[in-house]
């Protein structure tokens, strides 16, 4: 038996597989096969009827799709047969198979080569191109009288293919692909999109020639790894670790009891690291924006923004989304991220645990009340949300409470008018303000809490280390409990309790945090639909309990 | 009838699929002829493949040229989808 190897990619989608290899056949590589000129004209007839098979199939896909209520692969496939039916494309098969008088088969591979040259210089674009890829198997396995070339799945199977097609997605049910691994393939394909919203672990970045022999493989996607031949130890703590999560998750929602949520009440805003991002979502799909990352704006700049620079930036996000909050987080510097502007400040040897979030800004106040200043005279539209990262001590917020009063003071002197007052929330991702928030909830007017960093410091576990990435990944019961206890605690003060981080966008979580009583997730642009969809779901079937 | 008017792609993505798409789908009601020139290549505005080929990111300058009996109308939509972002984002 051959050793256990471990590989490390990238995380597409979360979860843990344990199964069978399946490798999709390389792409066949066949040699140029020529057709006698009195064949054209069959060739052509054949390559129709594979095409007008293929729309039937996309058009079925796509009712099923609808009626799963997954609208979102259903837009996918009505992209895709438009490209079916796109004259320029069947024009340019039928005159190539004329003029070169080849089968079909090889006019693809030909045209597919040359797609893929053609959008490899863009990194979006070239994703689009997996999409045609999938396109023309479907239509090539058409044209053989015997399918034999579908790959068959078993119970347990694991895709394994250099490029994963939606298509290979959305035709086979979940229970046969456990997970997926690929070699290409980026966050933001639509294969991506589709294994996260169907809660399919999936790896890519993933030399995918070392899986053609083996036959046991582990995907976790939580951490971005694979594991392939496994020794029964790793298979063990692998399975454990699976039991372990779904009866965390059994458990905890046996527990709490169901609470009287009516639908929609739920508000999922986005996380946005740059002005830029506001336009990849339209308003309409959002709540609010709640964490805007501010210390991005300093990467890469060779000074501290100006006041009136700040104050441009703000107003122009908080015109956009209007009578939505927009949570602006006050610079957030230090522990892993470190720029060039200060970076002479984390020479510390523990920088996570040094000087960063509001301690570094109590002792820069230059930069923190200029940031004040600029956030106060940006709230024209009264939307604006000030949000104070890395709190651990309640003097903290009281210090910074006092400073806002006297910028406040100070601008109304410098003759602004001020009516608005900002509402102040505080960042919840230390043990610390975790276990103390019902002292800090009383003098914040809402809670946010950091998951990313919360789980980091409360297992003692950096999440840039493989070797205790997972526990940081796992969703800890103690980072479960704490949340729960966070989120109570809001509500028995009647302030709202917005959950940020990774875990926010774990669609296996959605259900369990609503049922804790959260009722705000901040989640990246890339899943504000899936989760905007499953939260929608859960809202629809309470549960008898 | 010719129409020809200079348009900006406002997605964050450039002309992607789902822009595409709607394009396509837009003059399938349309009786003129619809050419995209960018770049100094030209193409037939109802084929998505052609589109996508343009590789056109946000801020390209796509000329459009409509000939043909509804040459006004059909601009008229595509200046209106283009400068919608094709309803995807705002």
């Amino acid at each position: 038996m051959e050793a256990e190897k471990i590989l490390t990619g990238v995380s597409i989608s979360k979860g843990i597989a344990i199964g069978n290899a399946v490798c999709s056949k390389k792409k066949c590589e066949k040699e140029l096969v020529n057709i006698p000129t009195e064949e054209i004209h069959n060739e052509i007839k054949r390559f129709r009827s594979a095409l007008e098979k293929s729309k039937k199939d996309l058009q079925r896909l796509r009712e099923k799709s609808i009626s799963n209520g997954e609208i979102d692969i259903a837009e996918i496939l009505d992209s895709h047969l438009e490209i079916l039916q796109d004259p320029f494309l069947t024009e340019m098969v039928e005159s190539k198979i004329k003029l070169s008088k080849q089968n079909i088969e090889t006019v693809f591979q030909v045209i597919i080569q040359e797609y893929k040259k053609h959008f490899s210089k863009d990194p979006i674009f070239k994703e689009r191109v997996t999409d045609f890829l999938g396109l023309s198997t479907r239509i090539v396995s058409y044209l053989q009288p015997i399918k034999s070339k579908k790959i068959v799945f078993s119970k347990d199977s694991i895709f394994v293919a250099e490029e994963i097609m939606p298509v290979d997605i959305m035709e086979n049910q979940k229970k046969y692909i456990h997970a997926l691994i690929s070699q290409e393939g980026g966050k933001t394909s639509h294969s991506a999109i589709i294994a996260r919203s169907r809660g399919i672990p999936y790896v890519a970045d993933i030399d995918v020639r070392l899986l053609e022999n083996c036959q046991k493989v582990v995907v976790d996607g939580n951490c971005g790894i694979v594991v392939i031949n496994p020794s029964d130890k790793t298979i063990e703590k692998y399975n454990s670790l699976q039991k372990e999560l779904e009866e965390k998750y059994k458990k905890l929602q046996k527990k709490i009891s169901y609470k009287n949520c009516s639908q929609n009440n739920i508000n999922v805003y986005a996380n946005i690291n740059e002005p830029y991002d506001i336009e990849k979502f339209s308003q309409q799909d959002i709540d609010g924006i709640g964490l805007f990352r501010s210390e991005y704006l300093l990467i890469g700049k060779n000074d501290f923004l100006k006041e009136e620079e700040q104050v441009n930036i703000y107003l122009k996000i908080a015109e956009k989304i209007k009578d939505k909050p927009f949570v602006i987080r006050l610079f957030d510097l230090g522990g892993d991220k470190i720029f060039k502007l200060v970076d002479d400040c984390f020479s510390s040897p523990n920088p996570s645990l040094g000087v960063m979030g509001i301690r570094f800004l109590l002792k820069h106040q230059e930069i923190l009340r200029g940031q004040i200043r600029a956030i106060i005279r940006a709230n024209v539209y009264n939307n604006i949300r000030m949000l104070v990262p890395l709190v651990t001590d309640i003097e903290e917020i009281l210090e910074l409470k006092q400073i806002i009063t006297e910028e406040r003071e100070n601008l109304i002197n410098r003759g602004f008018s001020i009516s608005n007052k900002i509402l102040l929330g505080c960042m919840i991702e230390v043990p610390s303000s975790a276990i103390l928030c019902d002292i800090f909830v009383k003098e914040v007017d809402f809670l946010s809490i950091g998951t990313n960093d919360l789980s980091q410091y409360l297992l003692a576990a950096d999440r840039n280390n493989i070797e205790v990435r997972h526990l940081y990944s796992s969703c800890h019961m103690a980072v479960l409990r704490l949340i729960g206890s966070v989120i109570k605690e809001g509500i028995k003060a009647k302030k709202e309790v917005i959950i940020c981080g990774e875990l926010a966008s774990d669609p296996r979580l959605v259900q369990l945090f609503l049922e804790l009583g959260a009722t705000s997730l901040s989640v990246s642009c890339l899943d504000i639909h899936m989760i905007k969809d499953i939260a929608d779901k859960v809202f629809l079937k309470p549960r008898k309990s | 009838m010719k129409v020809v008017r200079e348009v900006k792609v406002k997605n964050v993505l450039g002309l992607h699929i789902r822009p595409a798409t709607s394009i396509v789908r837009l003059l399938q009601v349309s009786k003129s002829s619809v050419h995209f020139t960018y770049k100094k290549v030209n193409i037939n505005a109802r084929s998505i493949m052609s589109i996508l080929m343009l590789v056109a990111k946000k801020n390209s300058k796509i000329i459009i040229t409509v000939e043909g009996a509804d040459a006004i109308q059909t601009m008229d939509q595509l200046m209106c989808a283009f400068e919608n972002r094709f309803g995807e984002d705002k």
